[in-house]
């Protein structure tokens, strides 16, 4: 094993600004994690010049792949830093922003468009009230509550939306990860009701046609969330609803 | 007037899937079919042959606005609309080395060789016969004549490969889009199902190939 990390960033100081590759050498600590390496380089940033540089910009919040924020392309490919443990990782270390959103700096990106279009697709229960209407929740059946936990647990991370041929900054495509929340909602018991507007904001420009059937996000998924299964389901879905519109109105 | 009842962008893409299983995909196996009848195999010889297959569709009836509205408009919709579609991709199978990723890239490069092949093929042997450089009749020595090229010869063959492989793995993608197939177990059955119909494709589409044979007196038509 060797004393030390070398790591290798792609930079950028500014949104505008060309990105460049800088590179650092990190003495050694086991069970040493993406994020906890990124920490251990803001307490002494130096590259392998030896030259004092700014800290490398980066964001992480849980430490535990529920928040998504870390999200970032570790030697290729995409994930969550804080999950990825430095033992087994082939050196030097590539670091990359994600490619698919606006970079802010360095490792940090704007995802903001992901959280448009879960507006877009309303992703959400439309229950809360001015006043309590005394009516307990629908029962849902254990199979359903398992299959919508799968999807619960999506947290917006991008990975998805970075494998993603269709979905680029010059796209309209709205990405895996709101189409598997359009589909999550409309198997809500209570989320059902708007099912059908939910389904006219995935047949617009940008929608469920726009999927190209690669596949990648279920297997860049860190959740493992069927997504592909989503996608077809919402094609389904989807083609129902064009035949309810043009026959039976 | 009220708002379409469908948006634009979603009856488009939805017409583009449609199209290329009725009547393109259709006519495809159609196609390879009466022409496979040329190979010695079916025992047709060529004057048959141009009996079997040329007069019984010159004699449909409406055969003149068939070709215009079933299969010209078609397929120039959904090859011209198709390219679009490819534009608005950014393929990375390099990065993601999936099976499915490749045949997204496959699927569109497969589509504009069919594309550009169906033009060669059309001027070839329609547009000829619009032009009056060669009459129905002649239509088996035409492509036993062009079949004498090598380079023509494997022209056509990648054509049809192209064609075929575009069709069988779109027809996979209409079991997604239009939401028959769900899971990822009935997408890998469908996956069998469509390739071995691609390869029985295939089969009529090598038949078809190697069928047309010239008789040398007949090469001249290659020159006209």
């Amino acid at each position: 094993m060797s004393d030390v990390i070398r790591l290798k960033v792609k930079r950028q100081d500014r949104p505008d600004a060309e990105p460049y590759w800088e590179e650092f050498a990190l003495p050694w600590k086991p069970r040493h994690n993406v994020v906890s390496l990124l920490m251990a380089l803001r307490e002494n940033p130096v590259n392998a010049k030896g030259e004092r540089v700014a800290p490398v910009v980066f964001e992480a919040n849980c430490m535990e792949e529920v928040c998504g924020s870390c999200t970032m392309i570790i030697n290729g490919k995409v994930k969550q830093a804080c999950s990825t443990l430095i033992e087994g990782l082939q050196q030097p270390i590539t670091l990359e922003p994600m490619t698919k959103f606006p970079v802010v700096r360095d490792l940090l990106v704007d995802r903001q468009r992901m959280f448009d279009a879960l507006r877009k697709v309303r992703a959400w229960v439309p229950i809360d009230g001015a006043w309590d209407i005394h009516v307990h929740a629908p029962r849902i059946s254990p199979r359903e509550w398992e299959l919508n936990y799968d999807f619960s647990r999506c947290m917006t991370c991008g990975c998805c939306m970075e494998a993603c041929p269709q979905y680029h900054p010059g796209s309209q495509f709205i990405g895996p990860s709101p189409l598997g929340q359009a589909w999550l909602f409309n198997n809500h018991p209570t989320g059902k009701f708007s099912a059908e507007d939910r389904l006219h904001a995935l047949m617009g420009p940008g929608g469920i046609t726009d999927c190209g059937n690669a596949q990648n996000c279920v297997r860049a998924c860190p959740k493992e969330i069927k997504l592909t299964d989503a996608i077809a389901k919402l094609g389904r879905q989807t083609t129902s609803q064009m035949l309810k519109d043009i026959f039976s109105r | 007037m009220s708002a379409p009842p469908v948006d634009r962008h979603f009856a488009l893409r939805k017409l583009h899937s449609l199209l290329g299983v009725v009547p393109i995909g259709a006519f495809l196996a159609f196609h390879l079919f009466e022409n496979s009848l040329a190979h010695a195999w079916h025992g047709l010889s060529a004057a048959e042959w141009t009996e079997e297959v040329v007069h019984k569709i010159d004699g449909m009836p409406y055969i003149e606005l068939a070709e215009i509205l079933l299969i010209a408009l078609p397929i120039l919709f959904h090859g011209i609309y198709g390219l679009i579609i490819w534009l608005e991709g950014r393929a990375n199978p390099l990065r993601y080395g999936y099976f499915r990723n490749w045949m997204y890239v496959v699927q569109r490069v497969a589509g504009a060789i069919a594309l550009v092949f169906v033009l060669t093929h059309v001027w070839q042997t329609r547009v000829q016969v619009l032009l009056g450089h060669v009459t129905k009749d002649e239509l088996y020595a035409r492509m036993a004549a062009v079949f004498s090229s090598p380079a023509q010869q494997a022209w056509y063959a990648l054509g049809i490969l192209a064609a075929v492989v575009h069709l069988a793995n779109g027809l996979w993608l209409v079991g997604i889009t239009w939401g028959l197939t769900t899971a990822p177990r009935s997408q890998r059955i469908a996956t069998g199902l469509w390739a071995a119909v691609g390869v029985a494709l295939l089969v009529l589409g090598t038949l078809a190939l190697t069928g047309f044979q010239a008789p040398l007196n007949l090469a001249h038509l290659a020159l006209r």
